[in-house]
Formats: C-alpha cells, structure tokens, sequence
C-alpha cells in the first residue's frame, strides 16, 4: 500500500499546461469517482486550484498507481500523456504526506503563507470524503493535514502582516487608526494606480472615499464606482482638511504636496493624524512633510520595506513550521505502524503473485513454443487478473484496520487467506518507510 | 511560623515574577509565542501567590492591610497585576502587561525595602472610612499607572510608525487611536475615584482631627494630581491636547503621582501612616 502524489503546479508547468489540466469544481466530485474506479487506486483526493493540480492517491503498488493517474489524467482531459508527463512532480510515501502538509500551510503557494489553500484542499478532501473515495488512510491523513495548518496558522507568523505593496498600506492605515469604517480617504489622482488604491482601500473597509484628479470628469468615473465625491486638483487642500488618509499617485512631475503647503492644514486639523501614501514615480509629496508631528508620510519604497520585513518574518516562520512538518510524518507513519494492515496486504500480494509466477511455469512447461511476445502477453494479463482480484479485498482490509474490531477483522482476513503474517508481527510501515527517506524541508 | 511560611511563599512569588517579565522581554526582542505563553503562566501563578500571602497576612492583621506605606505598595502592585491580566484578558493588547509589570515588579521591590511598622498613636485612629480613603486613592494610582503605559506604548508605536522601524513588534502593538483611547479611559475612572478617595480622606480628617492642615504637603500634592488629571482629561476630550502632546503630559502627570507618593509623604506632619 502506498501513498502517491502526482500533480503539477506554478513552479513545475507554465499556465498554459496548467490551464489544460485544471478540473472544473462542478465535475471535481466525479473526477474523483472516475479515478476511484481505476485499477490500483484504493483511495484518492484530487486539489485542483488556479496554481495547482495535484492528484493524492492511496494505491496497492507505486507503479501501478503512477501509471493509472496519469492514464487517468490523459483520459479525462483528452490529451495525450506525452504532453504533460514532463511537468508532472511524483512524490511517493513520506514525500508525497510532507508535500501535502507543505501545500496545506501554505509553503509551497507562489504567497509564503497564504491562507486560501488550506480551505481549498479541505473542500476538496470534504467533497473526496463525500463521493466515497477517501477512507481510512486519508481520512486520517487529510484531517491531520488541516489540524496541522490551522496550529502553524495560531502559532507561528506564517500568516500574519502584508506581503504586497497595497495591502501594506492598509496595514499602515490600521495602525495609525484602527478601524477604518468612518474614515476619510482621498485618492489623489485617477489613474490606474488611483484606482488599484481606491478598491484596496474600500476593501479594508473605508466607506467614504473622495477622488480628486486634474480632469474632474475622470475623477467622477472612479468616484462613482464607490459612491465617492470627486473633486478637482484645486480642492485639494480643502479636502485633506478633514481627511485621514490620502493616497496619491498623479504624474506630477514635481511635488504636489510640499510641508509648507502641510504647515497651515495641519495647524487646521486640530492634531487630527493625517496619513499620507505616496505611491507615485515621481514623488508626489515633499518628503520634508514627514516631519509634521502628525502626518505620517510614505512612499513606493516605504511599502516595498514592510513587503520585504514581512517576508523574512515569514521565512522564519516556514523554517518553524518544516520542523512540525517532520513531526507530523512522523506521527502519521507511527499512526499507520498501529493499524496493522501493511503486513497483510503485503503478504496478501506476495503470495498472489508467487502463484502467479508458479502459473507462468506451468504455463511455459505445457507450453514449451511460446514466442516471448507471448510469454510476456500471457504474464501481463495473469498479472492484470490477480490486481483487479485483489483490488477490493485489499480495500477492504485497509477499512477493516480502521475500525473498531480491527484486530479480530485482519485475524479473519488473514485466517481466509491463509496468509503467514500475524497482525501488527513485521514492521507495519515498512514498506511505505523503504521506498521514502524521512522528508528535511528548510522552508 | 506563619512569618516562615509568608518568607518563603513570597520569595517563591519574587523568583517567578523575575523569571515571567524576563520571558516577556525575550517576547519583546524576538517574537517567541512559547515564551509569551510561559510568561503569562508564570504571571497567573505570581497573581494567585500574591492573592494567598495578601489573605494570609488580612486574616494575620485582623484589617485590611493598607496602613504601612509597606502594605500599600503591595495592594498597589497586587491590584496592577489584577488589572493587567484582566485588562490582557478583555482587550488583548500586546506588551500591556509586561510594561505594566514592570511597574508591578519594581514596586514588588521597593516594597521589600518599605517601613512595616504603623506610626505610633495612629493605630487608634484607624477607621473604614481611613480604609477607603488609602484603598480608593491607590486604586485610583493604579489606573493612572495603566493609563501611563498605553501612553508608553503610543510613544513606542508613534516613534516606530514615524521612522519606519517595521519589525514584528509594529504589526502587535495596537493602533494609536486605540491606545489613546485607553490612555483617555483609564483617566477618565482615575480621576472621579481619586476625587472620591480624597473626600473620603477630608471627611475622616474632619472627623478624627483637631484641625484639616490644608497645607499639608500630602494634601496639596494630592490635589495637584487630581487638578492636572483633570486638566488632561478635559484637554484630550476638547482636542486641545492629542496624540503623542497628550501621551508625554499624561507621562508626566505620573512623574508628579510618583513624587507625591514616595517623596511628598515623607515631608507631611499629617499622614500618620505613609
């Protein structure tokens, strides 16, 4: 019994790859179902996002189940496996569990950190678990995975503060005000940068926006997208008199914004903070504004600084989480050692496959003219007879080791084969731990 | 052997509010999640130390011990480590109780090095309306300590904020309205329970004395905290005082609470017991 993943995503597939492999979440279920049925997958979970396609499977061989994924694949998008082998990333046992615990915490996202993966690999392990193509491996596998993300999430800073330019600024605006909802803000300028501000901005929450631009008429169009006012570049001291934050980005070639201009406004504004962003190349705003006691004031480079620390905070925090990543293989394979099954089906597939070799000779002594395409013929499709056979009863010892009866279940099974293993005698994991090496991620 | 058993327990409470302020600065410097944990059930067990001696010693005294400026320095850190870790509990405001405790701690100390002994002859004196005079003044100074170090705190978020310092402790430290508002909050109970306190001491005063030395020291340094609280609270609800102006004038209103209480006590005829 194995586990497998065989996927690719931003880093192994160009877009164009990775938009012809992507799995319409309407049809997601029944790809499951599809993939259930193929010979050697005992379960399956598959993690279809825009930046990732990634197959998670519970198959009876490697071999066997690598092939049928990805004959899978071919089938269901109808191209050719040629064309999307050579993107294609295969991990198997401790590998394949480290690179799911990896996905789910978000180490392996093009964002370090980022949250949404971990509902997205959820939903579909939720949908995997409810079209019955989970079960006990997964079920269990999958359910550590999400309680593993969600303790790096609380104890760690893997996700915490702004790794982009625009969401800086909002952080910037939180901690100058707080909440955000009563607050005023000024887009200065209604370019594509304005307007980039404009919806960041009233995503954090900020509700009364005003759009100030040299062509009033253009500063009417954004405005109107966020039931703002919009006012032209002369009013523009007017309205910073009861603003909070002002975000410019025009293509001023000199400064619009100087601390002489400042002086008098701020005087005005009572000591009301005054958040002043500039993100405009040129500069906007004279940096000397910077020194009004209460005007805060920052640029594109600014921005980019906090993107920077954030990062490294969180780059610390992946090289905390890969050292819990280790832990949870580790916790699962001691998982799997206590369920007992991996000797059984084991032993189940040797002795399948040594009366399947005895078949062949016997096959070959009656047969003494055989060609060897022949022989190879016959070989393959007595193979293919005894995995289609053992396919269910090896599903069904693998469930029988998850329930409550497990020891007396595998005894029956064992007991009805006539298999010379004892439950939980050989080294459970064994085979999952001789194909893997234990998985080191720096992060 | 009851001495034996406070000693013990109290250097045991000392050790253990050491070693939690320590793992709060380790938190400060480098954000350390385990180390924060730690702290805060070092803290818990500092708390609930203090709680057992403060009782022990009650039930040992047969009164509230608030008399000795040694008792009171205690009740005062007692009551700011109660409040800081209630205050930790309600609105999560990061490095509000180590600064808090620090103050805690300090005063732990100096409470150690604090005269015990009630003055002679004021023993007869004592009265609940004496209790509540020393209980509500110093719970009155222990919201203003509290006020003080949201106004520490807006001071290290406004400088970190304005040159641009963005490491970790940025992104905790709360915004500056909201540390401003608690600044303003923690006054705004301070001053009307200070006001109460203060009356409550006139009126046993009037009651036990021959005469009310209005001049007494204690007396004029009381009222001057309780005018220049009330100067800042009337000047940062009318906006004449805000932001990082009103966060240094409320540092320095605690400067004056500080000299009136360790440094003006000593100058008065009149306090009989700190």
């Amino acid at each position: 019994m194995r586990i497998l993943t065989v996927g690719l995503n931003y880093k192994s597939a160009p877009v164009e790859i990775r938009e012809q492999l992507s799995f319409d979440e309407a049809e997601l279920a029944d790809a499951m179902a599809a993939l259930q049925k193929k010979k050697s997958i005992l379960e399956n979970v598959i993690v279809s996002t825009c930046n990732r396609t990634e197959i998670y499977a519970v198959a009876d061989q490697a071999h066997t189940g690598r092939y049928y994924i990805k004959d899978f694949l071919s089938e269901w998008f109808g191209i050719d496996k040629e064309a999307f082998a050579p993107y294609l990333f295969i991990y198997e046992d401790n590998e394949a569990i480290a690179h799911l615990f990896k996905v789910i915490c978000g180490l392996d996202s093009m964002v370090l950190g980022e949250t949404q993966i971990l509902g997205q690999v959820r939903d579909s392990f939720l949908l995997a678990q409810a079209s019955g193509s989970t079960g006990t491996i997964f079920n269990r596998l999958f359910k550590d995975a999400v309680t593993l993300a969600k303790k790096a999430h609380t104890e760690t800073e893997i996700a915490s503060n702004a790794v982009s330019v625009s969401y800086a600024a909002v952080e910037l605006a939180k901690k100058i005000f707080g909440d955000m909802a009563d607050k005023k803000v000024v887009i200065i300028g209604a370019g594509k940068m304005g307007e980039l501000a404009a919806e960041n901005i009233h995503g954090s929450g900020a509700t009364r926006i005003t759009v100030i631009n040299r062509t009033p008429e253009k500063a009417g169009l954004l405005a109107a997208r966020f039931d703002g006012e919009a006012l032209g570049l002369a009013s523009l001291e007017t309205a910073l008199l009861d603003a909070d934050i002002a975000i410019t980005s025009t293509s001023a070639k000199g400064y619009i914004l100087t601390a002489d201009k400042l002086k008098p406004i701020e005087k005005k504004r009572n000591g009301r903070p005054l958040l002043l962003v500039d993100i405009a190349v040129p500069r906007d705003i004279d940096p000397e504004a910077a020194s009004l006691e209460s005007v805060f004031l920052y640029d594109i480079d600014d921005l980019e600084g906090i993107v920077e620390a954030n990062l490294k905070e969180r780059e610390k925090a992946a090289r905390q989480i890969a050292d819990m990543i280790s832990d949870a293989v580790c916790a699962f394979n001691e998982w799997v050692h206590t369920l007992g099954v991996v000797p059984v089906i084991t032993a189940l597939r040797e002795k399948a496959l040594a009366i399947q070799a005895e078949t062949m000779k016997s096959i070959e002594r009656k047969l003494p003219d055989l060609t060897e395409r022949e022989r190879k013929v016959i070989s393959k499709h007595t193979k293919s007879i005894i995995n289609q056979m053992l396919k269910d009863p090896i599903l069904q010892a693998k469930e029988m080791a998850g329930s409550p009866d497990a020891a007396r279940n595998l005894e029956l099974f064992r007991q009805i084969f006539n298999l010379e293993t004892e439950t939980g005698q050989a080294e459970p994991a064994a085979e999952m731990a001789r194909h893997a090496v234990r998985p080191s991620y720096s992060g | 052997m009851y001495a034996v058993w406070t000693d013990r327990l109290h250097e045991g409470m000392i050790l253990l509010y050491a070693a939690s302020i320590l793992l709060y600065f380790l938190d400060f410097l480098h954000r350390n999640r385990k180390a924060n944990k730690a702290a805060f059930r070092f803290l818990s067990v500092v708390w609930a130390l203090q709680t057992v001696i403060f009782i022990l010693y009650m039930a040992h005294t047969r009164r509230f011990p608030v008399l000795t400026l040694s008792e009171g320095l205690y009740f005062y850190a007692w009551a700011l480590l109660t409040l800081s870790l209630a205050l930790n509990r309600l609105l999560r405001v990061d490095f509000t109780v180590f600064f808090t405790n620090v103050i805690g701690f300090f005063i732990m100390t100096v409470h150690a090095f604090a005269p015990e002994k009630v003055s002679q002859g004021a023993g007869r004196m004592v009265s609940e309306l004496l209790l509540m005079h020393i209980t509500m003044t110093l719970i009155a100074y222990v919201l203003f300590s509290l006020s003080f170090v949201f106004s520490v705190l807006y001071l290290l978020q406004y400088k970190w904020l304005k040159e641009k310092k963005w490491s970790h402790r940025i992104w905790r430290l709360n915004d500056l309205a909201k540390l401003e508002r608690l600044s303003k909050w923690m006054n705004a109970i301070a001053v009307p329970v200070l006001l109460l306190g203060l009356i409550l001491g006139l009126w046993w005063a009037y009651l036990r004395l021959p005469a009310i030395h209005w001049l007494d020291p204690k007396i004029v340094g009381s009222f001057v905290v309780l005018l220049v609280y009330s100067f800042l609270l009337y000047g940062g609800e009318r906006r004449h005082m805000f932001g990082k102006t009103l966060a240094y004038w409320n540092m320095a209103a605690f400067l004056i609470i500080l000299i009136n209480f360790f440094l003006i006590t000593g100058l008065s005829d009149f306090h009989l017991y700190y």
